[in-house]
């Protein structure tokens, strides 16, 4: 029930901005240039962030701070630092591969295709979410369908169609970014009878580690109103050194280590 | 009476006849006695079969629960629901619900765990005896887990196999504990082998943060009252939670449970045919060659009327006689049944489906009207048997009569 | 020889004695012949049916692959072996099979499901998932992304043909895969098992989700057209693929179950099919007995006037034949025509049994096609008439045991 593209938290921390030959407002504009923009506002060589995810469900509240680490697309670390009985707690993706490090029992378990639409630590988000490696401009079909202001801001809104043999579950993805920057206000995804499932927004947008991005994300899915999961950026590193050998299940049992 | 005296006096002139007749009659009443009886026998054993090993007669849930199986609907007031059971003698097993990872090694599964109470599964049920390997929870919580036999296969684990249970908690939090494999349940179908894995409700409890809550309540009366009966009581103090009789929660046993019982009715019925003709074939003959003797009687100036009545009330003797004897027969040989099951386990050893273990035993149940019913009809077959040559008899020329072959 | 014609003639003398006793006879015969063949004819088309729909009466695959069923267990050179099946002329075709657990989800959510890979041109002859479609089509070999999903399934992720689900499991070499597949058809098979929880592909679906070879399956399982050859073909199998690291089993192993059910079925029924017997050899000794005690004062007659006794044995030995062979032949040829005529026809039980019927899990067809075989037959009337010869001795026995004068005296 809590699907949500891949795009969306992992991308968070694994980013970085790669200047584009295309910068906004230089030359006629298309969506791939938009889309690819925003898929590279979240990727990168590597990256070092520490964040705050909030979580609003029917039945809990949690908030957690986690720390994530990674390198290209296929490679990421995450820690959860608070609450004290959670931290330690952590998850390495290598290539479409997931493990969980369990620090109470001290085990670490690689999780199976049958829990991948389970949520990841409680919050909206799936373990496929974390795999997911749909970059919108190759899995979609899309187009600028709306430019001007809405509600006092210039947007441009582009819609994605999955293309015919794109393992992605939704109908329609519809994102609005701003006109100036490219940076993206709002993605909505509709399943394959167009009825809304979820919506992510994006706000509080800020400098950080060197780029203008979005310091917030929220996910709401579309069935449950009221709930939600927040993730806010405290502070992000970019292109620093990583090595290899921390993206690994030994250094994933091994929290002190880093 | 008269009439009765004469009746037995006219029997016991054709001693070799009368007796036959009555050993035949009597062996046709036992006989029939022997199969109802064995046949409610298997029709009792396989409801049993349901109920005994860990459905229970009525089980008791929230009333969203069975749609999605959330984590959060349990059973209201589950403290009041076991009291009144309690109170009337009903066995009552609380149980605790939730989806989670099993893991050792490189192995995973998904798994429903089961976080019960040892004591009370025991006494609603037969689960805990059906182990393969290893055995039951203990009373104490101390993190062991029961799993069924699919799943002890995929995760490669056996008796003592130590066990990572990954599960989304209650609170959003990742619960994960330890647990050691106490013990393997033999198969008792498809779902649950693959998928079961029975913790104690505290360890549950703590793994899911979700303290003394349950989503189903099982009950079982063992075999004192229906079904039905129990979810009647237990309705009055179950509140807005849900309860359904079992038929109710397993429609496709049901279904094949009824199957059986049509089919072994049809068989019954065709007993009954068998059995009744074999009487009715007895008495024909002994009737007909006696058509001669009713012919003297007319001759001598007897009514028709009263040869039918005479005929009528030896075979009313007859009837009582066989009945006597056959019921006495009959039931010695049900209860010997009863009690010593006949083992068919030369044939095979017994099946398994959805949760419904059926063994290979087949034990007799005799009751009340498992013993009237063949006994009535023996007696109206005997009747018609008697009457029907007795009639004709009645009706023919006296001359004719006497030179009847 | 005289006292042949003579004894048929006493038989005939009491017609109605002899027609009850015939009756009788015929009757029980008629009534265990019926039983017989509609139990029989039960128990084959339900075996049918579910090894049609699964693996085959025999089915041939890696020797570890039944304690831990996974798709990197996988049986290679399917095509030798079904090659080789083939050439065996109980086997009718050959099934091959790719099973394996997968996630599928669409926008509404997940569930975990089984999934099978399939040849459909052979699956729709075979498969009750091809016969139950509700909505949609079957899914034919050139369906590059198509599926069959069961009605359960549908309903909760909200599916219907022609919308897509994302499939997502562990390929043979443990990677995490991901597969959009459209949804062709909907079924309902009537076991829950089935329709909330199997989806069905082409093979080749099936291959490259799990990426396993073209020439490889996890499953080849044979479909017998005389299945009482199955031990024969197992032998042969086992013979060719020697050596090996596979396995050749019945479906008793691979559906142990069903072969349970019918076999503690099968014990009762035979208990049934005693008291039957028994009862019927009752009625038998009972009228014999009956009618050569009546004839007391005529076999004392005869006697009186030097028959010999043995002479007068044999009589009535020989009219106990007669009875017999009257019974039996009258028995088997009534039952006998009615097991035809439910043969050919087949009874249908529906309305008695309502109508989903299921055991084990396995939808059972309400309508039960009698089986009819000269095993059956001969078996059946040669066990009655040898049971009523053994009867007539007691009879016989008795005719001449008692003293002349006494009867021939008294009346």
């Amino acid at each position: 029930m809590r699907q949500v593209c891949g795009i969306a938290f992992f991308l968070m921390a694994i980013a970085t901005f790669v200047p584009t030959s295309v910068l906004p407002g230089s030359e006629p504009v298309s969506s791939a240039d938009i889309l690819n923009h925003v898929d590279d506002l979240f990727r990168g060589s590597s990256s070092h962030a520490t964040m705050v995810m909030k979580v609003i469900t029917a039945h809990y509240t949690r908030e957690m701070k986690l720390v994530a680490w990674s390198k290209g697309k296929d490679y990421s670390l995450v820690r959860i630092l608070e609450p004290l009985k959670e931290k330690g707690t952590s998850t390495l993706k290598a290539g479409n591969n997931i493990w969980n490090y369990l620090p109470k029992v001290k085990r670490v378990i690689k999780i199976p295709s049958s829990m991948m639409g389970g949520s990841w630590m409680g919050s909206h988000f799936t373990n496929d979410d974390l795999v997911k490696e749909s970059r919108m401009a190759d899995d979609y079909t899309h187009s600028i369908t709306f430019e001007g202001t809405r509600e006092g801001t210039e947007v441009i809104e582009l819609t994605l169609i999955p293309k015919p043999e794109a393992a992605v579950v939704w109908g329609k993805v519809v994102a609005t970014v701003r006109k100036s920057d490219w940076i993206p206000i709002k993605i909505d995804y509709y399943g394959e009878k167009l009825g809304l499932e979820r919506s992510m927004t994006f706000s509080d947008i800020k400098t950080l580690g060197g780029r203008l991005a979005p310091a917030t994300m929220q996910i709401s899915p579309a069935d449950k109103p009221g709930e939600y999961t927040l993730v806010t950026y405290d502070d992000i590193e970019f292109d620093i050194a990583l090595k290899d050998s921390l993206f690994t299940l030994r250094t994933l049992q091994n929290p002190e280590a880093l | 009476m008269n009439t009765m005296r004469i009746a037995w006096r006219n029997l016991w002139r054709n001693s070799r006849r009368t007796g036959i007749t009555i050993v035949a009659m009597s062996l046709s009443t036992a006989v029939l006695i022997i199969t109802y009886a064995l046949m409610l026998g298997m029709m009792v054993q396989m409801e049993h079969s349901v109920t005994d090993v860990t459905v229970g007669q009525v089980q008791v849930h929230h009333r969203n629960y069975l749609k999605e199986r959330s984590l959060y609907d349990t059973v209201d007031g589950w403290e009041n629901i076991l009291e009144t059971a309690r109170r009337d003698g009903i066995a009552a097993a609380p149980r605790a619900f939730g989806f989670g990872l099993l893991s050792s090694g490189n192995k995973s599964a998904g798994v429903q765990f089961w976080g019960v109470d040892p004591a009370s599964e025991q006494q609603i049920g037969d689960m805990a005896k059906n182990l393969l390997k290893g055995t039951y929870l203990s009373g104490r919580p101390s993190m062991g887990v029961v799993l069924g036999r699919k799943l002890a296969r995929t995760l490669h684990a056996d008796v003592g196999t130590e066990l990572v249970a990954v599960v989304q908690a209650s609170d959003g939090s990742l619960g994960n504990e330890l647990f050691h494999v106490r013990g393997i349940l033999k198969s008792v179908g498809e779902n649950l082998d693959r998928s079961v894995a029975i913790i104690d409700r505290e360890d549950f409890a703590s793994l899911f943060v979700l303290p003394d809550q349950y989503h189903e309540i099982a009950l079982n009366s063992r075999g004192q009252l229906s079904p039905d009966e129990v979810a009647a009581k237990i309705r009055s103090s179950a509140g807005s939670n849900e309860v359904r009789t079992w038929r109710q929660i397993l429609p496709g046993v049901s279904d094949m449970l009824n199957t059986s019982s049509g089919a072994t009715m049809i068989f019954l019925v065709i007993f009954f045919l068998a059995a009744g003709l074999g009487v009715l074939n007895t008495l024909l003959m002994a009737t007909y060659e006696r058509i001669p003797e009713f012919g003297l009687l007319k001759a001598i100036g007897t009514s028709s009327w009263r040869i039918l009545r005479d005929v009528s009330a030896e075979a009313l003797v007859l009837g009582i006689l066989s009945s006597i004897l056959g019921g006495i027969i009959g039931t010695i040989v049900s209860l010997y049944f009863q009690y010593f099951p006949i083992d068919l386990s030369a044939f095979g050893e017994g099946f398994n489906t959805s949760g419904v273990v059926i063994s290979a035993q087949w034990g007799a149940l005799l009751t009340l009207r498992g013993i009237i019913w063949p006994i009535v009809i023996m007696w109206l077959v005997s009747v018609l048997a008697a009457l029907y040559p007795a009639a004709k008899a009645a009706r023919l020329d006296p001359v004719r009569a006497l030179t009847h072959v | 020889m005289v006292i042949i014609r003579l004894a048929w003639r006493s038989l005939w003398r009491n017609r109605r004695r002899t027609i009850i006793t015939v009756s009788s006879i015929a009757l029980g015969i008629t009534l265990a012949l019926f039983l017989i063949s509609m139990a029989e004819g039960m128990y084959k088309k339900l075996i049918d049916d579910a090894v049609r729909m699964n693996a085959g009466y025999v089915t041939v695959e890696n020797k570890e692959y039944a304690r831990a069923p996974s798709v990197d267990l996988v049986v290679p050179s399917v095509s030798a072996i079904e090659s080789l099946a083939l050439n065996i002329p109980a086997v009718k075709s050959v099934k091959v099979l790719i099973v394996g657990q997968a996630m599928i989800s669409t926008g509404s959510g997940s569930i975990g499901v089984g999934l099978i890979g399939v040849d459909p041109a052979l699956e729709r002859a075979l498969s009750p998932i091809a016969r139950t479609i509700t909505q949609g089509r079957y899914i034919q070999e050139d369906d590059e992304r198509g599926v069959m999903i069961g009605s359960g399934i549908a309903e909760r992720l909200e599916l219907e043909p022609g919308m897509k689900l994302v499939v997502t499991c562990n390929d043979s070499t443990g990677e995490l895969v991901n597969e959009m597949l459209r949804v062709t058809g909907i079924f309902t098979t009537g076991m829950e098992e089935a329709y909330g929880y199997l989806i069905q592909v082409p093979l080749g679906v099936a291959r490259r989700i799990f990426s396993i070879g073209p020439d490889e399956a996890t499953q080849v399982g044979m479909v017998l057209s005389s299945p009482d050859r199955q031990n024969e073909v197992i032998a042969l199998l086992k013979k060719d693929l020697a050596g090996g690291n596979l396995a050749v089993l019945p479906w008793q192993e691979v559906m142990p179950d069903l072969a349970g059910f019918m076999a503690v079925d099968k014990g009762s029924n035979y208990v049934f099919q005693g008291i039957i017997i028994f009862l019927l050899s009752f009625t038998i000794l009972n009228t014999i007995l009956m009618s050569v005690l009546e004839r007391n004062r005529e076999f004392a007659t005869l006697l009186a006037l030097g028959t010999s006794p043995v002479l007068l044995r044999c009589q009535v030995l020989i009219e106990t034949m007669f009875i017999g062979l009257l019974g039996c032949g009258l028995g088997l040829g009534i039952g006998g025509s009615i097991s035809w005529y439910f043969h050919t026809y087949g009874l249908d039980l529906g309305s008695l049994f309502g109508e989903n019927l299921t055991i084990t899990g396995f939808a059972v067809d309400p309508v039960i096609y009698n089986y009819i075989g000269v095993d059956l037959f001969a078996w059946l009337g040669g066990l009655v008439f040898l049971l009523t010869m053994l009867i007539g001795l007691y009879p016989a026995f008795k005719s001449t045991r008692f003293s002349i004068v006494d009867v021939l005296r008294s009346r």
